[in-house]
């Protein structure tokens, strides 16, 4: 068999067949023409997309410059209102507590002492806006001191029994038995923690009771506070940790309070080492709850232990006699403190006293008059305190005195300029007795008796 | 109109009839494109329109019942091409209801001037109600496309067609229980 004889190639069959292929050809260089145009367009649609990247991170970067700069300004006003505030505070309080020492009937007895519980909750809200202000800017520093746990509690439980006396809540406390007895951290801070929680705890209850525990596992001291109050719902408990936060406005009107305690609790945990937790039961009550690695230290003798700084013990005989015959030169521009001050030194026993109103004054007693202890403020017309200080220490005197700051500028920047100036102590004011006392005492011990 | 609807009319040509037939029917009808189209490409409607009345001309076949066979090949190669579109979908008055709301939707983002026909639809337990409208007037593609996504899906649909006098088409599709 032979195969079929292929069909003859005539001319419309080519004719046909060049047609095709003009039309396949014509029909790619179609398709290439759009794929160019397309990839034109995608091209320059990223070039576009790449210059807005550029653009928006440009705008980004300008606008944290700004924020940053904008919340900078909001610390430093932060600082300048609380030296403001505080300046007068320092009077309020200080002669509200000289006053309460005079003899006075039972009604202006009950005024003065209004007058100093008011006193002590604005400069509580106060220290809070500044704590705040301080944990935001990355200021905050913690201490790593040597203290007992139970016993820093059971001084927050004490002051707060009265509190829960008159609410008819109970206060109670349970703890572990086998707590170490000395531990390494921050007493003050967690001290604040502690009266916070408690407080808000007492805040929100009115039946039922308020407990707070304190154990130790693995190295971690573990904390909690209890009550049986209104409780939160869940709404509530999800911004519970915001600043300026509060269940509602109508608890911001029943209860009071700026809403910082709680975010300043968080952030200080949160710097120990432990994070604040929080369970509640609407109408139930609520439970605060943290744990903190803090080192636990061998006991050693009562001595060596770091008492809490308002923990100190009155002084003894000895030393009030040493208070008696201190020479002091007070230093403030602003004329209420200098009364206050030379009130509140009578009241310690102090009897020799000269009084300056800035740097210049100062030195100029200084160079002429011996001085034991100088209380020395900051902020003054004339000559401030850093360089009175700086020049005193220039002086050729025979004994150096002891200089202790005495200001409304409460940041930790301040103290260290103080200490760098050469002043050896620093009190933010508002100072009440108790305190000058103290930072007098101590400087009788460790500066004048070597 | 999309080149696609071209080029996969000039395939039913060549599969249904002849590669010469193509060959006749773009000679027959003159066209600007000189019968040169792309899938990606766009041309004239009329272009279509003048190559189905050649293809009438030539096989003897009515204009109408060529362009439903059309349409209902065009559903299967939407099929082929497109299965994105056909996913979680199992029937056909489901695909139809949403070529207007879904796929017109979706070929708008890629050509933005694209001339696409209307569908308005109206859902009932029964079955389905489309209006066909568009300045082609390829209401037998309309046809041949329901057709054929009823006779993929397999579905018991029985269809009505109403020619409106404006131009538009509406199709009835019932359920048959």
């Amino acid at each position: 068999m032979t195969e079929p004889a292929p069909p003859p190639i005539t001319e419309d069959t080519v004719r046909r067949l060049q047609a095709r292929l003009d039309r396949e050809k014509k029909s790619r260089q179609q398709a290439e023409a759009l794929l160019e145009e397309k990839s034109l367009t995608l091209f320059q649609m990223n070039q576009a997309l790449e210059q807005r990247v550029i653009e928006r991170t440009a705008e980004l970067k300008d606008a944290l410059v700004r924020a940053e700069a904008a919340n900078e300004a909001k610390s430093r006003f932060l600082a300048t209102m609380s030296h403001e505030i505080r300046t007068p505070m320092n009077g309020v309080i200080g002669m509200s507590e000289l006053l309460q020492d005079t003899p006075l009937n039972p009604q202006q007895s009950e005024y003065v002492k209004t007058i100093l519980s008011s006193g002590s909750a604005l400069l509580t809200l106060i220290n809070d806006i500044l704590d705040f202000s301080k944990i935001e800017a990355g200021e905050m520093q913690l201490e790593m001191l040597a203290f007992d746990p139970a016993h820093l509690l059971a001084e927050v439980t004490d002051s707060m029994q009265w509190q829960a006396l008159s609410k008819g809540v109970p206060l109670l406390v349970t703890q572990a038995t086998s707590l170490p007895q000395l531990m390494q951290g921050d007493p003050t801070r967690l001290r604040q923690v502690w009266v916070n929680l408690l407080s808000n705890a007492l805040k929100f209850t009115s039946h039922g009771k308020v407990t707070a525990s304190l154990s130790e596992q693995n190295g971690r001291l573990i904390c909690s506070v209890e009550d049986t109050g209104i409780g939160m719902s869940g709404a509530t408990l999800a911004g519970l940790f915001e600043p300026f936060r509060q269940a509602d406005n109508s608890t911001t009107r029943k209860y009071g309070g700026t809403g910082l305690g709680l975010a300043i609790c968080q952030a200080l945990v949160r710097q120990m080492g432990g994070t604040l937790q929080v369970t509640s039961v609407h109408d139930k009550g609520s439970r605060f709850f943290f744990d903190l690695p803090l080192p636990a230290l061998v006991a050693q003798t009562e001595a060596s232990q770091h008492p809490p700084a308002s923990d100190l013990a009155p002084a003894p005989q000895a030393l009030a006699r040493d208070l008696a015959s201190l020479r002091i030169l007070l230093v403030d521009d602003y004329p209420v403190n200098r009364v206050l001050g030379r009130h509140q030194l009578e009241t310690l026993g102090c009897a020799s006293l000269r009084e300056a109103e800035n740097g210049l004054h100062a030195l100029e007693y200084l160079r002429h008059e011996v001085f034991d202890v100088v209380l020395m403020d900051m902020q003054m017309p004339e000559m401030d305190g850093l360089e009175a200080t700086r020049q005193l220490r220039l002086l050729p005197l025979e004994n150096q005195p002891v200089v202790i700051a005495m200001t409304a500028n409460a940041f930790t920047d301040d103290r260290d300029a103080c200490l760098a100036a050469g002043m050896n102590q620093f009190l933010s004011k508002p100072v009440n007795l108790n305190t000058l006392r103290a930072a007098l005492v101590e400087a009788c011990t460790t500066h004048l008796r070597p | 109109m999309k080149g696609m609807v071209f080029t996969e009319f000039l395939e039913m040509v060549e599969t249904k009839f002849s590669a010469d037939m193509v060959d006749d029917i773009i000679e027959d009808s003159q066209l600007p494109s000189g019968g040169a189209y792309t899938a990606v490409g766009t041309y004239d409607h009329s272009e279509l329109v003048q190559m189905v009345g050649a293809l009438s001309q030539r096989s003897g076949l009515p204009v109408p019942l060529l362009v439903k066979t059309f349409g209902e090949h065009l559903f299967g190669r939407f099929h082929a091409l497109y299965p994105s579109f056909f996913q979680g979908i199992d029937s056909a008055l489901d695909f139809l209801e949403g070529i207007e709301t879904v796929i017109h939707t979706e070929v708008r983002k890629l050509y933005p001037d694209a001339q696409l026909p209307r569908f308005d639809c109206e859902r009932s337990e029964q079955g389905l109600k489309m209006v066909y409208s568009s300045p082609r007037h390829f209401g037998d593609l309309a046809d041949g496309l329901i057709h054929g996504a009823i006779a993929f899906f397999g579905d018991k649909v029985d269809v009505t067609r109403e020619d409106q006098a404006n131009g538009s088409v509406c199709f009835t599709m019932r359920k048959i229980v």
